[in-house]
């Protein structure tokens, strides 16, 4: 099993497009993170009227790690879906024939290389807002606080089961464009949309997964942060008991 | 001394099409045997369930006893070129070969030795997408080296070759059963692998036709691309057969065939 997650992690870094996204995703949500906190400090200052609400500068933080998930979904959908590019996938069976086995430690790989990326990520981009806020920042010495701490581990957790989330779809569908658009468009907009529609939304995996680091805002809901992750993580768990069997199964 | 491949009564069926249908054949250590038939007699299948890409619905494909999906290091048993290569065209050569290194627990210095032995080794890190038909083959066939297995599968090798790279196959595959090892591999291209071949399978519309020596099986005809005709139930260069069955012009390329 070593050998074979060994293997699944060699392939996703040999991998111009998978390195590129990952090294993306975390400039562009430190980037980006740093714009929203700058903008949002400099408003507090000139014209604290321009702002809807109240800033909670830790809950700032976080703001980026919303649009930076996309990148996971990128990450989730390529790793998986490369293997129907050129054949792979039959390199791969004839390499590992075992399927459960070769799946599992695709899902590993995946994993560590979405963990790697957010711990990388999270932290980094909830100190950039700090810094953009200035004065009105939260201290970052503060990141330590058990609250903030949580917080951030838990949008570190909602970025790989993300991921996961996305290998398991592309698997089922044996596409890149499908998983791609419905998980992005999900993750970016259509969940917040359909949870104006219906209080079931707040079940859907990212929105469920978001309350692992959300404290406030209006994408806060009903559920506790280790009830949202649990929600997520069966969403994870039930469309990879989909996938699994159906890779077994299936000719190459 | 060396592992055999046995087939035996395997079928595989698509809705109402039989694919393989009862086939049954063996081949040998120290002996490169040709598998032959004309495009959709079923060798492609055959090889995909023998290689655990596909299911079989009965019967069964063996190699040195077992099926291929309990090999535990594949590569050191069992070494496939299959149409279609594998390899992600992003990767680069000597990537393509890490990770099938690295899944079957081989030293990364195989990647440099097997490149080397297909005449690829300038090309290590080039990517894959650059390369031509003839250095995909070789990419292909050093992945099937990689483990330095006893057997070797390889489907349509010659298939788009030009002499040159025909003529490489031959001297490769000759040279890797003069070793001991088993080697099977398919053709439509009777011609070229009459060449090759000490052993010789005919299926046709997924049934054995004929099997046994080349000369064994040309044997009551004027040549053996006679006899594959004939066995096939396709007139040499008549309307239907020339096409699908390409013994000189008009050779369709191949590979769509499942």
């Amino acid at each position: 099993m070593i050998d074979t997650v060994r293997a699944e992690a060699f392939k996703l870094r040999t991998l111009t497009s998978v390195l590129f996204t990952c090294l993306a995703t975390a400039a562009l949500t430190v980037g980006l993170a740093w714009l929203s906190g700058w903008s949002v400090g400099r408003a507090l200052t000139d014209n604290p009227g321009l702002l809807v609400g109240e800033v909670v500068p830790e809950q700032s933080g976080f703001d980026a790690i919303s649009y930076g998930q996309a990148g996971m979904v990128v990450l989730g959908v390529l790793a998986v879906g490369t293997e129907y590019t050129g054949g792979q996938i039959r390199a791969s069976l004839l390499a590992v024939p075992h399927r459960p086995r070769l799946l599992l430690a695709k899902a590993a790989a995946v994993a560590a290389a979405a963990l790697a990326v957010a711990l990388a990520t999270v932290p980094a981009a909830f100190a950039a807002t700090q810094v953009g806020l200035g004065e009105h920042g939260y201290p970052l010495t503060g990141m330590l606080d058990r609250p903030v701490l949580g917080a951030l581990a838990g949008a570190v957790a909602y970025w790989v089961l993300l991921a996961l989330l996305a290998a398991g779809i592309t698997v089922v569908l044996r596409n890149t464009v499908v998983p791609l658009v419905l998980l992005i468009s999900l993750v970016l907009a259509l969940s917040f949309y359909l949870s104006m529609l219906t209080g079931l939304a707040d079940l859907l995996p990212d929105r469920a997964g978001a309350q692992m680091f959300l404290r406030g805002g209006p994408n806060r809901t009903d559920l506790s942060a280790i009830g949202g992750g649990a929600v997520m993580a069966a969403w994870v768990a039930g469309v990879w008991a989909v996938a699994v069997p159906l890779f077994a199964r299936r000719a190459a | 001394m060396g592992p055999m491949i046995e087939i035996r009564g395997l079928t595989r069926r698509f809705g109402a099409r039989t694919a393989v249908d009862g086939l049954t054949f063996t081949a040998r250590p120290g002996q490169v045997t040709g598998f032959l038939g004309p495009n959709g007699a079923g060798k492609s299948t055959t090889l995909r369930v023998l290689l655990g890409l596909d299911r079989a619905d009965g019967g069964t494909a063996l190699i040195d006893g077992r099926p291929y999906t309990e090999l535990r290091r594949p590569a050191t048993a069992v070494g496939a070129q299959l149409d279609g290569g594998g390899a992600h065209p992003a990767r680069t050569a000597r990537a393509h070969l890490g990770w099938i290194a690295r899944a079957n627990g081989l030293p990364a210095s195989r990647v440099g030795e097997v490149l080397e032995g297909v005449g690829l080794g300038g090309a290590a890190r080039a990517r894959v997408r650059t390369f031509s038909l003839g250095m995909g083959r070789r990419l292909d066939l050093a992945a099937a080296l990689l483990g330095d297995p006893g057997v070797l599968v390889m489907d349509e090798p010659v298939n788009g070759l030009d002499p040159e790279g025909i003529r490489w196959v031959r001297s490769f595959t000759r040279a890797l059963a003069d070793e001991g090892r088993t080697v099977l591999l398919s053709s439509h291209f009777m011609g070229e692998i009459a060449r090759i071949a000490d052993h010789l399978v005919v299926i046709d519309g997924g049934r054995l036709v004929a099997e046994g020596r080349p000369d064994e099986v040309a044997a009551g005809h004027a040549s053996l691309e006679d006899a594959f005709f004939a066995l096939t139930g396709r007139p040499g260069g008549a309307d239907t057969g020339f096409g699908r069955w390409p013994g000189g012009s008009g050779a369709a390329r191949g590979g769509g065939e499942r």
